[in-house]
């Protein structure tokens, strides 16, 4: 394409010197030979100008063309004229072939061509990258990228779900666990030595953290496999919110913490699945807030507007440094210092909250002006009709 | 008609034309400086590239005005 151009130019550029000689020659101008001379070398230049202007906008449409290749997709950055541009993306694991077409033998003698793709997706497509360089290296090295994404996203996979498996196992027998230490404790077997009891106690809240850090774990995979089932109904946002709230205050208070909610009056109307909204959003985002304010409180509020409810819950704690924001939402995300606040943190509670909330159609997100100056979360969600 | 046109008419169109190719140029340098430096990402060959339109578009203007300046 650009060397068909750039010939066209030439020739074009090249045009006036093959017929000036001829006009001046054959006296066509009815002016005086000097004013014939001055026309036919101003135009001349004028055509040169502008067939160079043309020239100028082809070679940098050309030049701005770029094709990027990375492990996860192919990027085609297609400047079709000045203010037109083009981006278009393959997923790597969409590529299923990839064609080379050198169409004539300008294009075989500087070694360039078409790539042509071929993806399968929710819709199949075949696309086209003309003026690729090198082009039968390239398609090489797109197929090997795309074969090793292949095979990495199979292990991921695989890895997920002997994951899921094993979490699944490991909540059954924790599951046991707690029920039969929970039996000792609440007498169910008879009289036993306090020291039994005392044991039996300690072994039983160890055992129902790690049954909630598996079903956390276990949450977590459903969501991003979207295989988690959501119970949807419509619930009052205040009203949970509230009782949850009320749940929590004797925990900030046991912490000398102030401890405020403020609603407005009315219902919060809310379709989705209240129960996992509640443990899995609420109750975690406030028992957060707690966990990791040492002093000052927590304050809670709802308002709504524009038919969108916004939860946010204030604290005066440890907050968070700009780098800890960055993986706060993150599969496994812990804050450099949480694990010497709350060692039981497992870093996928935001993660999953986070996927919780955009699964109902909503955002997630906090502010902090950094480390020692509290932290603000808001979540808003949209209020059903 | 072309004929009856004096030869100062004709030197005073040739100088619109020669304006109006001056900021048709000036416009595009413009335009593709602005493209240059924000989608080629390579400073020294967006450089390279307008320095070379300018110096070719000025040697062809001043052809133009030349021409001009010595009839």
């Amino acid at each position: 394409m650009l060397a068909r151009d750039t010939l066209g130019t030439l020739i074009l550029g090249g045009l006036p010197f093959l017929v000036i000689p001829f006009i001046v020659a054959s006296g066509v101008l009815p002016f005086s030979v000097a004013l014939s001379e001055l026309i036919v070398s101003f135009a001349s230049a004028l055509w040169i100008l502008i067939v160079w202007m043309a020239f100028a906008i082809i070679w940098t449409n050309y030049y701005l063309d770029l094709w990027i290749v990375t492990d996860r997709r192919v990027m085609s950055l297609d400047q079709i004229s000045l203010f037109n541009r083009r981006v278009t993306t393959w997923r790597m694991d969409h590529i299923q072939e990839i064609s080379v077409l050198v169409e004539n033998p300008i294009q075989a003698l500087l070694n360039y061509g078409t790539l042509e793709i071929e993806t399968a997706g929710p819709s199949d497509e075949h696309a086209s990258i003309p003026g690729i360089p090198q082009p039968e290296k390239i398609r090489t090295v797109i197929l090997q990228q795309a074969d090793s994404f292949k095979k990495l996203a199979d292990v991921n996979k695989q890895q997920e779900h002997l994951l899921h498996t094993i979490s699944h196992e490991v909540k059954g027998y924790l599951t046991k666990d707690a029920a039969a230490l929970a039996s000792i404790v609440d007498g169910d077997l008879g009289d036993v030595p306090d020291a039994v009891k005392s044991a039996a106690d300690t072994a039983l809240s160890a055992t129902r953290r790690g049954v909630d850090t598996v079903v956390n774990i276990l949450d977590s995979a459903n969501l991003k496999e979207g295989t988690i089932q959501l119970e949807k109904k419509r619930f009052d946002l205040r009203r949970a919110l509230a009782e949850i709230a009320e749940d929590l205050r004797g925990e900030a208070e046991q912490r000398n913490l102030s401890f405020d909610i403020s609603t407005p009056q009315g219902n919060f109307w809310f379709e989705g699945d209240e129960a996992k909204l509640r443990r899995l959003v609420f109750r975690n985002l406030i028992d957060n807030a707690i966990r990791y304010t040492t002093e000052g409180g927590v304050n809670i509020s709802l308002t709504a507007e524009s038919g969108t409810a916004t939860f946010s819950i204030k604290d005066t704690g440890v907050g968070i440094s700009s780098d800890d924001m960055e993986r706060l939402f993150t599969e496994g995300g812990k804050g450099a210092n949480s694990s010497a606040i709350n060692p039981e943190s497992t870093g996928y509670g935001l993660f999953i909250a986070r996927q919780l909330v955009e699964a109902h159609g909503g955002k997630i997100w906090a502010e902090s002006e950094g480390l020692g100056k509290g932290a603000t979360f808001f979540v808003e969600l949209p209020l059903a009709a | 008609m072309i004929a009856a046109l004096s030869s100062g008419a004709v030197e005073t169109g040739l100088w619109v034309v020669f304006f109006a190719a001056l900021a048709l140029a000036v416009c595009l340098g413009l335009i593709l400086a602005y493209h240059w430096f924000v989608h080629a990402h390579n400073t020294v060959m967006s450089a390279l590239a307008l320095a070379i339109y300018i110096a070719v578009s000025f040697l062809l203007l001043s052809a133009m005005a030349g021409a001009l300046l010595i009839a």
